[in-house]
């Protein structure tokens, strides 16, 4: 999975830290969400999509839809 | 480390406490020492909620070393086969866990490393039953291994293993999956 959370992050101003207390939870959630090794749950995604408004499916992709990933020869 | 995983630390380190003291107590009568000990672990907790104010650098430092010479009485008392008194082995062993425990519960005081969130609670909750899979499969094989193959193995020593085994094999799942960043 890919995010965009830092890119839409850094656009709004908000550290990792800030991020994370406005969604409650950890800190090192946030830096594996930016990594895309954790998959969050909907509840967190739609809350992490209404605070970078931004719709869900242009913050989260998986490896099949990334635009800037694709890997066809 | 997350809360479930410290947590289940604090399980496995109040669980060997109490098996000391209940061992003591039924070998030969309740000593002095059953009573110290619980009084250490009191004591910890106590010190935990009283310094929260005084939570330094220096404050833990001076607890890590305290740590370190609890221990280092401990092995001495072991190495020697002499007891010191007045800190035999045992409650040397007892003081130092105990002190190890307040020193890594003030460093993770103000962050928020024992904050439940969504990763957190999956992480613990992989983390046990994982364990728990794995204790399965051991006493599958240790049934397997004294019907068919005749292995002699006594109650206290697989009771011993399990004792070990489910809390540490918790933890370490959780730190596994806690480095992995998800349980998937």
């Amino acid at each position: 999975m890919y995010t965009r959370i830092k890119e839409l992050r850094a656009r709004c101003g908000l550290t990792q830290a800030e991020l994370a207390e406005r969604v409650g939870v950890r800190r090192e959630t946030v830096v594996f969400l930016e990594r895309g090794k954790y998959n969050p749950s909907l509840r967190l995604a739609y809350q992490i999509s209404m605070i970078l408004k931004t719709p869900i499916d242009e913050i989260f992709f998986f490896d099949d839809e990334f635009p800037q990933k694709d890997v066809n020869p | 480390m997350n809360r479930t995983a410290l947590i289940t630390l604090e399980i496995i380190i109040i669980s060997i406490v109490l098996m000391f003291i209940i061992g003591t107590y039924c070998a030969s009568g309740f000593y002095y020492d059953a009573l110290i000990w619980v009084l250490l672990i009191a004591l910890g907790f106590g010190a935990f909620y009283g310094l929260k104010k005084h939570n330094t650098p220096t404050v833990r430092r001076i607890i890590a070393i305290l740590a370190v010479i609890a221990l280092g009485i401990s092995f001495a008392g072991i190495l020697i086969d002499v007891p010191l008194l007045p800190a035999t082995p045992a409650m040397g062993l007892t003081m130092s866990m105990v002190l190890i425990l307040l020193h890594w519960r003030m460093k993770n005081q103000d962050s928020d490393a024992g904050m439940q969130d969504e990763r957190s609670l999956r992480i613990g909750t992989y983390g046990i039953s994982c364990s728990w899979y794995l204790t399965y499969v051991m006493v599958i094989f240790l049934s397997v291994a004294i019907s068919f193959g005749g292995m002699q193995i006594s109650a206290n020593t697989v009771l011993l293993v399990f004792i070990i085994m489910m809390p540490v094999s918790t933890i370490l799942f959780q730190y596994y999956f806690n480095k992995k960043g998800d349980v998937y």
